[in-house]
């Protein structure tokens, strides 16, 4: 046994080294610089590569974007995909992706606090449609004009950023409980009374909320008849937290139906021989499926523009196949200008984005069964 | 003699003011007045943020923000009466289970010690959103493994419905009750047991010896646990969200998670729930102290050397022995089970002979192959252990200066420092962002930003652990050493500090752990290369798959096990030292 003053010293010189190590280790930088002065000339960068013809400006850009050595990338989709993305890329160009990655609306916050202080960290954004116009709307972006976008319609193209993925939203079910046949056909039959009990809605989904209650309206259905179709769907529904969770808890039998959720999280699901559908025996769609686009967009003050030019250039070209993989859609399909088979597509509706915390308080009144307030 | 209150003194009387400007620079108070700014700093940014953004409106001041969060259709009554029936409810069963818990392990004879300890670490080391599914695994009615496998054979229904209010009373104060556990066993691990013996001598039972002698002196902690329960279950979100929302229960928490969650984001709304979180906290602190007040009698550690005395449960011990079998089978096998369980499948299915014949480890696999999780481990332990370090440190100093002192200000600090557990966590990233973004020092995009964020976070804890033992220890023992001439530093480190460890060492590991659980704060300010783990975890859980997700949890399981286990070897020998 040490004796006591022993012990007391050294417990003293524990806590010192603990505090100082951790004090050092905390202290050194991550592997990306968190952003430092502004990059003078960025957009410049990327207006000469938008500026080049098309059999140049790939060549362009990688020379650049190798010179520049790496790229910070701030992205809101799935952590598998934003792995898949950097891996592949860093592995065709030989440059480093430092990944950032939380909920869109997260990112956005992240950006706009950054871009405050004038500090940005990111060349380049992988984001949900909503969230990359507010980044938009801020002046923020360069616009990318390469080859990769010409074979796009004019609907991929925005101010500032590019239709580059997105995914579906449907109702999905289990099969074991939901025998063939009896599957919902249309966002009106989730009101139909088989599936009392059966249906279990998202806490968050209030943006399509929004876009099927505009897609309703906008077919030429009376208030009434939404609130009576959205009453019905409610009723005896159960309600969850986060979209795998709810397709984990659908696989496992909790109850037969997701009122909605995503297609490639379902079909991630399926992959792993979950008892869940979003598609008929046949292989289609019946329900009509809502579009939800994600943009790419380089920042113009960016720290590595060319790299982040390259990245948009790759992600609507090679990286393609990476989202398809991820069962994510292709810029077409997210774009409008094409449909994957065997299904229906409506495009998200822009007024939802701009009127969401208006449909955010009204799906919260629904869940919760009380009346909207300010009508 | 307290000690900063010459500094008043001296400034009062003229003659004396150059004598008390003398005095008022002792090393002591230079080296107290830097640990109160840390805290004083560390929980104003995060509040002063809160406050501006609930109380700024288009034209400066403006109270709208009340009206958004609980005018029109909030249903704020039912949501108040939800939140308090909840949180009174899960803290009274952590409080009674953490205490008897601990009584059992420190004081008693009884069976099964090991199990006893792993029964009331295990379910704080499960991460909140894991622990909350592995109870739906459990108890929903329709999947829940105690209804398929239990209730609806025997009784041809299902009992069991883990989305009702007793079922969230239940998860939460489960899941909470180490918190009791670890302020308990400090509290009980410090006692002179003399006055215990008297009354036995005197003839009293053993259970009126434990009502009417052993919890009154342990008053501090039990005030402290109480109060720390019920905030911190009025401040948590995993339960209410994955649990309330699947029938409509709706507390607190889930309303400023509702706000945080919907774009654009109205943080004046949920600022003003977290303003009313706050409130009720700082009754609660005001009233904790206003119990405190007879200070010295719960002063147990005197001049006297002591051994707490163990009780002999004798016919009761099988009793004891058979609780702590049942209690660990439901608080720690089921919900484990159920997460190794589902590590191994590749979705999450009942039992079956295919589910069986399909179990692998790929999860575990999948969930390390990427860089990122052995960095984010690292990091993890990192900043966990640094967290825990610094903020006992500083906790350490301010509660010698709140239970010790009469130092105007005191009950400032204390309660500045319990701000920082109504803090939303997303608002606390905010504000660190806002200000370091804005700081030369290199703070973002470091780790840096990231031990700022776990260290304010849990000052709260720090300080009742810290406190609730400085208050158990006697007077006499500060004053003699001061009369034997050793200067206040001294008497600190040696006096003080070994005499609290106890209580000190419980508050370290708590925080260890529940910074390797710390996300919501944590998701906005780190960088690439600063990942810690639970964010992995939160990415698994909204995006991701569950059986990975349930993967990533049994590792952090197995290596928290093992840290507390070493923790607690080393917290037997200093509780050991005490008695010496």
């Amino acid at each position: 046994m040490l004796d006591r003053s022993t012990r007391r010293g050294a417990a003293g010189v524990a806590v010192t080294v603990a505090l100082a190590l951790t004090v050092a280790a905390c202290g050194s930088p991550g592997t990306s610089s968190g952003g430092g002065a502004a990059a003078t000339g960025s957009s410049d960068v990327i207006d000469d590569l938008n500026g080049l013809s098309a059999g140049e400006q790939r060549d362009e850009a990688v020379k650049q974007a190798k010179e520049e050595g790496e790229l910070d990338l701030y992205t809101g989709a799935s952590e598998g995909t934003a792995n898949a993305l950097s891996e592949a890329f860093t592995e065709q160009f030989g440059i480093k992706v430092n990944v950032f990655r939380a909920s869109s609306e997260d990112v956005l916050q992240r950006v706009l606090q950054e871009s405050s202080a004038n500090r940005l960290g990111a060349d380049a954004l992988f984001l949900s449609q909503a969230t990359i116009s507010s980044v938009a709307d801020e002046d923020l972006l360069a616009g990318y004009e390469g080859s990769a976008a010409d074979d796009l319609g004019a609907d991929a193209q925005h101010d500032g950023w590019t239709t580059a993925s997105g995914y579906l939203y449907l109702p999905v079910w289990n099969t074991d409980r939901i025998t063939e046949g009896n599957e919902p056909t249309s966002w009106e039959d989730l009101a139909d009374p088989r599936f009392d009990g059966q249906l279990t809605l998202e806490a968050s989904d209030s943006d399509w909320f929004g876009a099927l209650s505009t897609y309703w309206a906008d077919q030429g259905k009376s208030q009434e008849e939404i609130d009576g179709l959205w009453a019905d769907i409610v009723d005896g529904a159960s309600v969850a937290s986060g979209h795998s969770t709810m397709v984990q808890l659908l696989g496992a039998g909790q109850t037969g139906v997701n009122a909605m959720n995503y297609d490639y999280i379902a079909a991630g699901a399926q992959d792993d021989g979950a008892p869940v559908a979003y598609q008929q025996a046949d292989g289609s769609v019946p329900t009509p499926a809502f579009v939800y686009p994600f943009g790419v967009g380089a920042l113009g003050q960016a720290e590595h523009p060319a790299a982040a030019w390259l990245f948009a250039d790759w992600l609507l070209d090679e990286g393609q196949d990476v989202l398809a993989d991820r069962h994510l859609l292709s810029a077409a399909v997210a774009a409008g200008d094409e449909a994957p088979p065997g299904v229906t597509t409506i495009p998200f509706p822009t007024s939802v984005d701009e009127d969401s915390k208006d449909w955010a308080d009204r799906y919260d009144a629904l869940l919760r069964g009380v009346p909207v307030t300010g009508d | 003699m307290t000690g900063l209150d010459v500094t008043a003194r001296g400034l009062a009387g003229s003659p004396a003011f150059l004598l008390g400007l003398r005095r008022l620079f002792t090393p002591r108070n230079a080296f107290v007045a830097v640990v109160l700014a840390v805290i004083g700093y560390l929980a104003a940014v995060p509040l002063v943020y809160l406050l501006v953004g609930t109380f700024s409106g288009d034209g400066g001041f403006s109270l709208s923000a009340f009206g958004r969060a609980y005018g029109g259709n909030a249903q704020a009554g039912q949501m108040m009466v939800n939140s308090l029936v909840f949180s009174l409810g899960s803290g009274a069963l952590a409080l009674v289970v953490g205490t008897a818990l601990a009584y059992v392990q420190v004081r008693t004879d009884a069976p099964f010690k090991g199990l006893l300890f792993a029964a009331s670490m295990v379910p704080l080391i499960v991460p909140g959103v894991l622990y909350a599914t592995a109870w739906i695994f459990l108890g929903d009615p329709q999947i829940g493994l105690l209804n398929t496998l239990v209730s609806q054979p025997l009784l041809g229904t299902s009992l069991v419905d883990i989305y009702t209010l007793p079922g969230m009373i239940w998860v939460e104060g489960t899941h909470m009750a180490p918190l009791a556990f670890l302020l308990m066993v400090g509290a009980f691990r410090a006692m002179d047991p003399s006055l215990e013996e008297s009354a036995a001598m005197s003839g009293a039972r053993p259970l009126t010896v434990l009502l009417r002698v052993t919890l009154p002196l342990v008053r501090p902690a039990l005030i402290a646990a109480g109060l720390l329960m019920f905030v911190r279950s009025l401040e948590s979100f995993e339960v209410p969200t994955l649990l309330g929302l699947n029938k409509g229960i709706y507390v607190f928490t889930s309303r400023i998670y509702f706000e945080l969650r919907s774009y654009p984001i109205d943080y004046g709304a949920a600022g003003a729930y977290a303003l009313s979180l706050l409130a009720i906290a700082v009754a609660g602190v005001l009233l904790s102290n206003y119990m405190n007040r007879n200070a010295r009698s719960y002063q147990t550690i005197s001049g006297k050397a002591f051994r707490p005395r163990t009780v002999e449960l004798g016919g009761a011990r099988r009793w004891v022995g058979g609780a702590t079998v049942l209690y660990f089978l439901l608080a720690v096998v089921l919900p484990v089970v159920v997460l190794v369980y589902a590590s191994l499948l590749k979705y999450y299915r009942g039992p079956s002979l295919e589910a069986l014949r399909e179990m692998s480890l790929d999860n575990y696999r999948e969930a390390f192959a990427s860089a990122n999780a052995v960095t984010a481990l690292r990091n993890s332990l990192i900043l966990a252990i640094g967290a825990a370090t610094l903020v006992m440190f500083i906790t350490s100093v301010a509660s010698w200066l709140v239970v010790r002192t009469k130092v105007p200000g005191r009950r400032l600090i204390d309660a500045l420092s319990f701000t920082p557990l109504v803090i939303p966590g997303l608002v606390l990233g905010l504000s660190l962002l806002f200000v370091y973004l804005r700081t030369p020092l290199p703070v973002y995009g470091t780790l840096l930003i990231l031990l700022i964020a776990f260290s304010t976070k849990n000052i709260p804890y720090g300080m009742q652990y810290a406190s609730s033992s400085m208050r158990q220890i006697s007077m006499e023992l500060e004053e003699s050493a001061t009369v034997f001439g050793a200067s206040w530093w001294t008497t600190f480190r040696r006096v003080l500090l070994p005499l609290a460890s106890s209580g000190i060492l419980a508050g370290w590991v708590y925080i260890v752990i529940v910074s390797f659980r710390e996300l919501s704060s944590a998701i906005l300010i780190y960088s690439p290369g600063n990942e810690v783990i639970s964010i992995l975890i939160w990415q698994q859980f909204e995006n991701g798959s569950f059986t990975v997700l349930a993967a990533i949890g049994v590792v952090m399981i197995a290596i928290l096990t093992a840290l507390v286990l070493l923790a607690n070897r080393l917290g037997a020998r200093v509780g050991l030292q005490q008695g010496a």
